[in-house]
């Protein structure tokens, strides 16, 4: 039983597979042109082209090297100013309709004006990613400091902590699970926003290489390239997904 | 190291009105005895421990200890880290958060916990939990132990062994103990002296320390010390 838990990988392939199969099927019933629906095959042989031309692997670097520009530096910011925020409520007050004004402007739709004000260089891309990640992080940052239990503070306090071991010992191990999965959520929200900008404003990075595609009628292309970026995400997610569960594995319940 | 409290208030502010829960209380908590509080259920015991723990300010009235008193709280609820193991949930307490492995195995087997140090609190039954939080407050090293009904979950046996532990500690480590409990007969076992907490003073003080311990809960001297008690209890109803 835990065998089979512990590996929903391979039930994942079997649909995973299918789907090929399917894809593969419907290529050879040639309902719609290769243009519309390159078949599988088209696709590999496309890959396989971007990856001897190295393009492939340019694009893959130039974007992970945005990602983990701008998703550090959400981090940084939304641990620091979450952690202030949750500690003061008062503070949180002030800040709290800023916030979600901001938070739901989509990215991307500032892109004009970054790149007015940043230029189409590099720092108009990592802050976009900064904008896209920040806010989930921030938000659950926020919730898992705040949302400390009362009655641990207190054993803390019965037991002589100082505040700054309290927040150690007791407010930070406590947010962790929250922490963690408002980084797998930002995470995710830079994987698409840096696509996004890419297409918008890059002349590099896997995006670039989508909309390259597109002016050259290259549909195999452009989906290579999506097949690349959603299995980068997907393995983003598994590992962070590791590191998530075993974390709340140590449980979250002190059954009291 | 005795602690005296004399006319202690104390008042809660519940939908705004105040409620006085201890309205002049008076008690000497004598230095390596063990005083055993019990009371109707609201009357105020776990407030009582919480102002000596120095984690509720009270109104009015005096509390006089040594200057430096360590207080160990175990709590009505065992309040561990869910994210520590037992040793670690042990350690907490100690100083500066670290302890060495080979005293907390000594208090993991104290309270009866051995083999359940790498555990964590959900993987631990009610009783458990609350002799880890036991163990947590022995670690601080207190001069005074302030137990909470630390017991009320436990099994008849396991429990005689808690209390023939406590015994322990108060005799070869000299440490007081103020213990809440609901059972009579706990207190009959344990205590050097019984309080009866009601509206908000110390309604009846019962001394015991003319038994001496260890006691046989079943012998004719327990009986004849039983009905001093009853008696003692029964006079303020
Ligand atoms: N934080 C609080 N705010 C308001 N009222 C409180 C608070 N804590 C306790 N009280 C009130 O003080 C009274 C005494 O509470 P306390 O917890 O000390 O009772 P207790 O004797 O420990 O009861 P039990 O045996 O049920 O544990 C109760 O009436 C309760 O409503
Ligand atoms: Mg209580």
């Amino acid at each position: 039983m835990s065998s089979r838990e512990n590996r929903p990988g391979v039930r994942g392939l079997v649909v995973l597979a299918v789907l090929l199969l399917l894809w593969w099927r419907v290529c050879r019933l040639e309902i719609w042109s290769a243009y519309l629906l390159p078949s599988p095959g088209r696709v590999a042989r496309a890959l396989a082209q971007l990856w001897t031309s190295g393009e492939l692997q340019d694009g893959v670097l130039t974007s992970l090297r945005r990602v983990g520009l701008g998703f550090l530096g959400a981090c940084c910011a939304a641990l620091i100013l979450g952690v202030l925020n949750g500690l003061m409520p008062r503070l949180a007050a002030w800040t709290r309709p800023v916030v979600h004004f901001v938070r739901n402007i989509p990215p991307l739709s500032l892109a004009p004006l970054l790149i007015l004000w940043c230029g189409i260089g590099e720092r108009a891309k990592v802050l976009l990613i900064f904008l896209a990640a920040f806010f989930p992080l921030f938000l659950n940052v926020e919730k898992g400091i705040s949302g400390c239990s009362p009655a641990l503070l207190e054993v803390g306090r019965a037991f002589g902590l100082s505040p700054w071991r309290r927040f150690w010992k007791i407010i930070l191990p406590s947010a962790l699970p929250d922490i963690l999965v408002g980084m797998q959520i930002a995470l995710g929200y830079s994987w698409r926003a840096i696509v996004g900008a890419e297409m918008v404003a890059a002349s590099s990075g896997l995006g670039h290489l989508i909309l390259d595609a597109q002016y050259m009628a290259r549909t195999d292309r452009v989906i290579a390239c999506i097949l690349v970026i959603g299995l980068l995400g997907y393995l983003c997610n598994r590992g962070f997904e590791g590191l998530v569960g075993r974390v709340l594995r140590r449980g979250t319940d002190d059954g009291d | 190291m005795a602690i005296e409290l004399r006319d202690l208030h104390k008042s809660f502010l519940v939908s705004g009105r105040t409620r006085p829960v201890l309205r002049g209380l008076n008690l000497t908590l004598r230095e390596g005895e063990i005083t055993a509080v019990v009371g109707r259920s609201g009357c105020g015991k776990t407030t009582l421990l919480r102002i000596l723990a120095g984690l509720e300010p009270w109104d009015a009235g005096e509390i006089a200890a040594p200057a430096g008193v360590r207080m160990g709280m175990v709590f009505q609820e065992a309040r561990l880290m869910p994210w520590l193991n037992v040793r670690a949930n042990i350690a907490f307490s100690g100083r500066n958060g670290r302890m060495a492995p080979e005293r907390v195995q000594e208090l993991i087997t104290r309270v009866g916990l051995s083999g359940y140090g790498g555990a964590y609190p959900a993987q631990l039954s009610g009783g458990m939990r609350q002799r880890v939080s036991l163990a947590r407050a022995l670690a601080y090293e207190p001069d005074w132990l302030l137990m909470d009904e630390p017991f009320s979950a436990l099994d008849y046996f396991t429990r005689a062994d808690m209390q023939k532990e406590l015994l322990e500690i108060q005799r070869a480590e000299r440490r007081g103990i103020l213990l809440v409990t609901h059972n009579l007969d706990e207190a009959l076992f344990l205590a050097d002296q019984v309080v009866l907490l009601q509206d908000g003073r110390v309604a009846q003080a019962c001394d015991l320390r003319m038994w001496q311990k260890p006691r046989d809960p079943v012998s004719r001297e327990a009986a004849a010390w039983k009905r001093k008690l009853l008696d003692c209890m029964e006079e303020t109803r």
